[in-house]
Order: structure tokens, then sequence, then C-alpha cells
């Protein structure tokens, strides 16, 4: 009888410890995750406190998220984020509107391809920001000329990706859809497409990164809203606090974006691999 | 029987560029003087070295390229293009990977403009032809190497075509699984009276499922010799393979390959020792120059 008794109060014992085991386990995982994160923001922190760098340059983490809290409640962050927000999105959505059929086109095509591909070569390898100043030339100092910039930096990841990923659709794919009488549009269509939406999406997913980088880059020359406009005027008017919390923001727009993507992406990919369980 | 299926005096040339020279094209035969009948309903198998041109012929028959001189007829009338008439199983399954098992069968169906609710009926019917009801919504991902050509079996027989063309399907199984598909193969033929042309370099393979079988020469790609396989039922027979008139006729298929492998080894040895030869001169003249 005690025998009996004994074993179940293990069981009981044990599977208690299963269920207290579980949160913990996710816990070790988060800490696994931010801790990289957590002991740079603790150096930042204390760096400045102890006089290892001035802390008029480089003022502690607590006082820059006080800075930010107090620009979030006067409402100005979220005008230059709404700005910023606004520009890098209509920037990054047409390029893909832009780019996508391009590529697709380009890539469908090979005697078009093989015309164009030496000139994409030179554009791809050009620096988009050191093209700023003309588009400023051309477009002016206003919102046309920022999105532009957006659209035309944004744009070559994402043709580029597209062009490959048409190109590249398995031979034996194709070869197996002809062989089923497909016609060359419903082949398009039904095979090369689908086929090409993962090598499109790290596009995507690329120029998302770009379309935030420009943008700052062309909200620090002439702008008057906006994150990259609020580091640079923070920055000149001697608003440190500010000036990182500027930066805070934009590498968190920038998580976001990439969040978003990544979660898109499986989306329309789940088909690739096991990670839909 | 009438004839399904009948080469007549097919040649395939390849021009091929060799080198970084613009002109140096050299003509390269695949295949060479091909005549060859197969009968409605007929379960024909060729045999051949590998490189003698098994799976141009297939490509041929398919409609996916045409014949550089002569005829193929089918049912007496000349291949213009690939058609729904004709399926075709690959060695790589060749299943699109963003479609379910099921939308994959669908496919040829939804070519031949077929409604949706038939498709996804006939879609189900294959599906349990192939033993595989129940795996509707799997992922090609998702499923082992048999399942996947279970599956394009499935995608291929479920548009009916009259013909069905295999290019060395179970290659790339494992030895259990490939037997048992074949297996499954034979009873799907014997219930659906498909003419079928199926491609392999197995020999057991190819007198175990053939009721004839064309061995091929090596380089340019012939019709060596085509020979009877005089089973009735294979499928009913409990162990075909270790039976006396089973591995007769294997050992004479056995003997006719294996010259042409001998061969086909001797001209690729040779292309090897031409090559390197080239390359050592090339070097020469650099170490001189």
């Amino acid at each position: 009888m005690a025998s009996v008794g004994q074993t179940v109060t293990l069981s009981e014992k044990h599977s208690r410890r299963k269920v207290l085991s579980f949160p913990n386990l996710s816990l070790k995982k988060l800490f696994k995750r931010f801790i990289a994160i957590f002991a740079l923001l603790i150096i930042w922190e204390i760096s400045p406190r102890l006089g290892i760098v001035d802390r008029t340059f480089l003022p502690p983490f607590s006082e820059v998220i006080q800075a930010w809290w107090q620009l979030v409640l006067s409402g100005e962050l979220l005008s230059h984020f709404k700005a910023s927000l606004a520009r890098s999105l209509t920037g990054f959505s047409l390029a893909i509107l832009f780019a996508i059929p391009l590529g697709l086109l380009l890539g469908w095509y090979r005697p078009l391809a093989e015309i164009l591909t030496p000139l994409l070569e030179v554009f791809r390898n050009t620096a988009a920001l050191a093209l700023l100043p003309v588009f400023i030339l051309i477009l002016g100092i206003g919102e046309t000329s920022k999105i532009s910039i957006i659209v035309y930096a944004c744009s070559w990841p994402i043709l580029l990706n597209t062009i490959s990923g048409v190109k590249n659709v398995d031979p034996l794919l194709i070869k197996s859809a002809k062989s089923m009488g497909l016609s060359s549009f419903r082949l398009f269509q039904k095979v090369i497409l689908p086929a090409s939406i993962p090598t499109i999406f790290t596009g995507i997913r690329l120029a998302g990164a770009s379309s935030i980088l420009v943008l700052i880059a062309a909200e620090m020359v002439g702008a008057k809203a906006g994150l990259g406009y609020l580091i640079n005027y923070a920055q000149y008017n001697f608003q440190v606090p500010n000036m990182y919390a500027g930066i805070i923001t934009i590498s968190a727009l920038g998580l976001l974006f990439n969040w978003i993507l990544i979660k898109l992406e499986r989306y329309f990919t789940s088909w690739k691999s096991t990670q839909s369980e | 029987m009438s004839v399904k299926i009948s080469f007549q005096h097919v040649n395939k040339v390849f021009n091929i560029k060799q080198g970084n020279e613009k002109n140096s094209q050299i003509q390269f035969t695949a295949l060479h003087d091909i005549n060859l009948e197969v009968k409605k309903g007929e379960f024909m198998v060729i045999v051949g070295p590998s490189g003698c041109g098994k799976s141009t012929l297939l490509d041929l028959l398919g409609g996916l390229t045409k014949p550089t001189s002569g005829k193929i007829l089918i049912d007496g009338k000349s291949i213009t293009g690939p058609n729904l008439d004709r399926g075709i199983v690959f060695q790589q399954y060749a299943l699109f990977p963003w479609k379910t098992a099921q939308a994959n069968i669908e496919f040829g169906l939804e070519a031949k403009g077929i409604s949706k609710s038939e498709r996804s009926e006939r879609a189900k019917y294959y599906l349990s032809l192939v033993g595989l009801s129940g795996f509707e919504n799997r992922y090609p991902h998702e499923l082992s190497g048999g399942m996947k050509q279970r599956i394009a079996i499935a995608r291929s027989l479920a548009y009916d075509p009259d013909i069905l063309l295999m290019d060395e399907p179970f290659a790339a199984l494992d030895a259990q699984t490939r037997e048992t598909l074949q297996s499954e193969l034979l009873s799907i033929w014997e219930k659906t009276k498909k003419t079928i042309v199926f491609i392999t370099h197995g020999i057991d393979e190819a007198v175990y499922l053939g009721q004839r079988v064309a061995v091929m020469t090596s380089r340019p790609g012939q019709i060596k010799q085509v020979i009877d396989v005089p089973f009735d039922s294979r499928a009913s027979e409990e162990d075909l393979r270790s039976n006396q008139e089973f591995s007769e006729i294997r050992h004479r298929i056995w003997t006719l390959l294996r010259e042409e492998v001998l061969k086909a080894q001797e001209l690729e040895r040779n292309k090897h020792l031409s090559t390197s030869y080239k390359n050592l001169s090339k070097k020469e003249v650099i170490a001189r120059g």
C-alpha cells in the first residue's frame, strides 16, 4: 500500500514540475534572445554614469527613454513617425508595383534581359544616396524627391530578385507543365509566378531595409518633418537625448518592418519548409 | 492489336557549342534511325546504357522536342506538340511544391478545363488508386520519395491520357519502395489498359514490367533488339523474379547490354583522354609562349 501511495505522489510531483517547467523554458528562451540587447543597454546606462564616456554626448539610457517619453507625450514623435512612415510606405509600395512586373517581364523575355543586364549592373552598383543630390536637383526639395529616391533604392533588390526568381525556376517543373500542354501564358501564371515567389520575397525584404535607410538620409537633407529630420534637428540644437530617442525609434521601426515582412513571407511560402507545424 | 505509337526512321541531332569560339559547333547524334512500334495497351520497356538517348526518345514522344528527321506517329498521326493524350512521369517527380497533393493531381485537369467539383472528385479517386487517400492536403515536402512518385503517377493518370510515358520513375527510390511501386504500376496498368512506354536502366525492372523490352545501343542511340517477355499475368504471380524463364530473359538482356555498356565506357574514356590531352597541349603552348 505504502509503495502505491508513494508512486502516486511521485507522479503528481512529476506532473506539477512539468507544468511549472514549461513557462520556465520559454523564459529561458526569451532570456537567451534578449540577453545581448539587455547587456548593451546596461553598458549604455552605466558607462556615462561612471564617466567612461562623456554624458553630454552619450546620456544614460534612462535619460534617453525619458526624453523619448516626453516626445511621445507632446505628440511630436508621432507626427515625425507618421511623416516617415508615410514616405517609406509610399516609396516601398510604388517600388513593389513597379519593380515586380518589370522583373517578371525581364526574367521571361531573355533577349530583353540580356540587353539590359549591363545597364542594370551599373545602376545597382551606384549607391542610391550618391544620387540623392541629382534627385533633389531635378525634383526639388519636397516630397517628390524623397519618395522618388526611396522608390529608386527599393526597386533594385526587388527587380533583381524577381529576375533571378523567374530565371531560376526548376526547368523540370516547366517541362512537366509543358508536357501537359500549357500555353505560354498559363505556364507563366501557373508555374513561373508561384515558383518565383520565395525569391521575390527575399527581394522585398531587402527593399524594406533599404527603404528605411534611404528615408532617413533623405530626411536629413531638407525636410521639415520625419525621424531623420528629428535626429538632425536635435543634434544641431544639442538636444542629445532627443537625438538618441529618434535613433531608437528608427531602429524600432526597422525591426517592425522586418518582422511584418517575415510574417508575410512565411504566410506566402508556407509550402516551402516545415516551419508550419 | 492495333499500333498505337510508331517510330519511323527517327533521327535526333543536337548542335553543341564546344569551347569558347563561336563557330566551333559540333553535331551530336543522340538517336540514329529509330524504328519501333508500340501496340495499343502494351507495356513497352526501353533499356539502354546511360547517355544512350533514352530520355531524348521520351521527350520526342512527349512532343517536347521535334525529331531532326523521320516521323513519330500516334494513332497514325504525326506528333505536333505536347498534349494531354500523353502523360509523362519523371524520375524527379516534378510535383509543384506550392500545391498540395490534391491540387497537384488537379493541375492537368485544370488545363483540360474540367469543372472544379469534378476535378476534386477525380483527384480523390486517383489518390485512392495509388493508395494515398487521406493525404489530400499534404505538400510535397511533407511526403516521402515513394509517396511523391505515387502522386506524380496519379497526376498523369488523372487527365486520362492514352499513353503513359515514364522516364526512370523508380530510379530514385529505395529497393523496397521500388518493388512495391512496380507491382502497383502493373495492377494499375491492368486496370486502366493504358499504353505504357517505360524507360529504365534496370534489367530486372525491365523484365518484370515489360511485355516487350527494347534494348538500345550506346551513342548514337539505336534500337538493338526487341525482346518478348512472355508472362501472362505478372501481378498475380507470386515471385516472378525467381522464375527460370525470368532469369533466362534477364541474362539475354544483360548480355546485350553489357557490350553496349563497355562501348559506352570506352567512348567516355576516350573523350576524357582527348580533353585532358588538349588541356596538356594548351599548357605547353602557354609555357613555350
